[in-house]
């Protein structure tokens, strides 16, 4: 395969922009249930304070940063619809360029150039990127891409720069948390950066509240919301069709835990048999994983909304470009989540939300078997070794 | 990274499968802990006469002596099945020889399924049902069994039956699919096994204030009768739901067993589990509960 020349490189990347644009813009106008009972209620509610001190009075469900964001783009003279989508389109290009610079970072020198340009199309011009962003204005990009970010920065031994990164994540949402058990695995994998390092976590929530705090807010509003968050909506089963969809009478209060204690079991023993494995993950590994630790979360943890697998259904298809054999469960999870979004926002027809749950699972299953045999493999390779 | 902590790192690593299990112990204790203070649908049953006398003879004298324990009676049922499933895990590992050097990965990740398996949870800590409890025993029985102690085990076997008769299926599998390896007096002590259970079942009826052949009854009348009110099932997916509800525990374990020594792939334990799950699952939390 020849390698592409810088120019073509740029048009390719210029002609899958304007056809990412494209799409969202179809949809730009599109005011969707969340964005008229929630966005626009606290824009209009910011804008009417107008000065900072209005986030102090915000009545929001989004973390104080994301508000932040919300009362600047007060000030832009464009409609808030497309002022709101606008941040979260951005992000998707950063997220996109992120993406492909794993991609080329994965590949072989020679399809190098040719899989950074389609991981680039296939983040920015996925259907659910592009629904998310172009037509419900919702904010999945924004925290995606620092949560990728985040990783990006530990991976490459900047530690410092990807808690910031892991802070202004979780400051905009909290389920960028998905990506902090890929964190501590490379944390206890490579015991290259301090535990200690975690401390910019906070100190990043902090700083991107200030604002906030100027306005008014207590010095400890992020973690107020955070902990009404948690509580909010004490469901096992909360419209992402999950392992849980089919236990949705069982009591929150009672099994919530249990739940819990699955998802955490199941990263402990991923991270027991990655550190035993003695496996030096490449990167496209790392992606596999990210896609594998951020799906266990969406399919074990109770009270997973319909976006929170957005991660892993964003990056399965870049692994694809990798391993053939997951395409069809990269196509087959975006078909779920597609229909379980439109289903919710976009007024599409009922599929039952078990069938969506058994394709997840066993989706889900696939993946697992992969990476468990994989490193299971591995482990018994390295046991017969000496060296090991 | 300091010092001290990549020190604390090594050491974890090299002691990362005790701590696993430890991990595991601690969590699945937390678990069951929450768990004794939710009841099921049909907790009120459990200290019902039971008129249809469906249930164990054997197991109606445990619910009973519970009682008189300093302890709420439905909890005591509770932390028994609880207990049992530490047991079933500690044995389900010595009975697939994950004792043995060279095992660690292996044994100390089953060690975690059986001690976190959802199965196990519901079905002891949550819905109060000893199968736990009276598989530990068949496991103890089938460990002996294999050291060459029938007599033991054949008392252990005998118990677990007589406290939950539906494990009688098993030890039928277990004859059938394993008869070249019984010898013929090995048979004499499967007869003794069968006669005991009877015997047991009949005095626990006696002891219960019933009759010596309702006692009896009990030993096979899980397999046609509904367990709480004693009728007869006319419902095909009735009948279906509640054999994978008496028989889906010992399934459950049975198959990650097999799983674990190569006899059935991972997957399929995976799928029995789920099924099981699935069928607990419908049972304890019916829509609109």
């Amino acid at each position: 395969m020849q390698k592409m020349s810088r120019r073509t490189l740029i048009i390719w990347i210029g002609i899958l922009s304007v056809l990412g644009m494209l799409l969202r813009w179809t949809g730009i106008r599109y005011a969707g249930v969340d964005y008229e009972n929630s966005l626009l209620t606290w824009y209009l509610q910011l804008k009417e304070g107008g000065t900072l001190a209005a986030l102090a009075d915000y009545q929001g469900d989004y973390n104080l940063p994301y508000a932040t964001v919300l009362y600047f783009l007060t000030f832009v003279p464009v409609e808030p619809v497309i002022s709101i989508k606008m941040v979260s389109i951005l992000f998707d290009y950063l997220e996109a360029v992120l993406v492909m610079k794993m991609v080329r970072m994965a590949s072989e020198e020679e399809k190098r150039d040719l899989y950074g340009i389609i991981a680039f199309g296939l983040v920015l011009c996925n259907p659910l990127a592009v629904i998310n962003s172009g037509y419900l204005a919702q904010s999945e990009g924004i925290w995606a891409y620092l949560a990728l970010l985040s990783f990006w920065y530990i991976q490459q031994d900047k530690p410092v720069k990807g808690m910031w990164a892991m802070g202004c994540a979780i400051a905009m949402k909290l389920q960028s948390v998905f990506i902090l058990p890929m964190v501590l695995i490379l944390y206890f994998y490579k015991k290259r950066f301090s535990i200690l390092h975690l401390l910019w976590i906070p100190i990043a929530i902090q700083a991107l509240c200030i604002p906030a705090i100027l306005g008014g807010c207590s010095f400890d509003i992020a973690y107020k919301l955070f902990s009404h968050m948690l509580g909010k909506y004490p469901f096992l089963y909360y419209y992402y069709p999950n392992i849980w969809t089919f236990f949705k009478e069982a009591p929150y209060y009672q099994f919530g835990k249990a739940a819990i204690i699955i998802a955490f079991t199941a990263l402990l023993l991923f991270a027991v048999l990655l550190v035993q494995s003695g496996r030096k993950p490449a990167m496209r590994e790392y992606l596999e994983y990210i896609v594998w630790t951020t799906m266990t979360c969406a399919m074990l943890l109770p009270c997973m909304h319909e976006r929170y697998n957005y991660i892993a259904e964003l990056m399965l298809p870049v692994c694809a470009l990798f391993d053939r054999r997951l395409w069809i469960p990269a196509v087959f999870l975006n078909l779920f989540s597609l229909q379980c979004n439109g289903q919710s926002y976009l007024g599409w027809e009922k599929v039952s939300h078990y069938s969506l749950a058994a394709g997840n699972l066993a989706i889900y299953f696939y993946l697992t078997r992969r990476c468990f045999y994989g490193l299971y493999k591995s482990y018994r390779e390295c046991r017969g070794v000496k060296s090991c | 990274m300091l010092k001290i902590e990549r020190k604390v790192l090594l050491w974890v690593e090299k002691h990362m499968f005790v701590l696993l299990a430890v991990l595991a112990a601690v969590m699945g204790l937390y678990l069951r802990r929450g768990a004794v203070w939710w009841s099921s649908p049909d907790a009120g049953y459990y200290f019902d006469g039971h008129e249809g006398n469906i249930q164990s003879g054997c197991y109606h004298l445990l619910v009973r002596l519970v009682q008189y324990l300093p302890m709420l009676p439905l909890h005591t049922v509770k932390w028994l099945a609880a207990a049992a499933d530490y047991a079933v895990a500690v044995l389900a590992v010595i009975a697939v020889g994950g004792h043995r050097e060279g095992e660690k990965l292996k044994s100390s990740f089953y060690f975690t399924g059986c001690i976190l398996s959802p199965v196990a949870y519901l079905r002891g800590s949550c819905w109060a049902q000893v199968d736990s409890a009276a598989f530990a025993l068949l496991l103890g029985a089938y460990i002996v069994w294999g050291k060459g102690q029938k007599i033991p085990g054949i008392l252990l076997a005998m118990a677990g039956i007589a406290l939950y008769p539906p494990l009688l299926v098993m030890v039928f599998c277990w004859i059938f699919f394993r008869r070249e390896s019984f010898q013929r007096e090995d048979y004499l002590y499967l007869g003794i096994l069968f006669a005991g259970c009877c015997l047991l079942q009949g005095m626990a009826g006696l002891l219960s204030g019933r009759s010596w052949m309702e006692g009896l009854r009990s030993l096979t009348g899980w397999m046609s009768r509904e367990p709480y009110q004693g009728t007869v099932y006319a419902d095909p997916l009735a009948w279906g739901i509640q054999m994978g509800n008496l028989l889906g525990y010992g399934a459950a374990m049975v198959s990650g067993m097999a799983a674990y020594r190569h006899r059935i792939s991972y997957g399929t334990a995976l799928l029995i589990h789920l099924a099981v799950l699935l069928i607990y699952g419908s049972v304890l939390f019916p829509a609109g509960m």
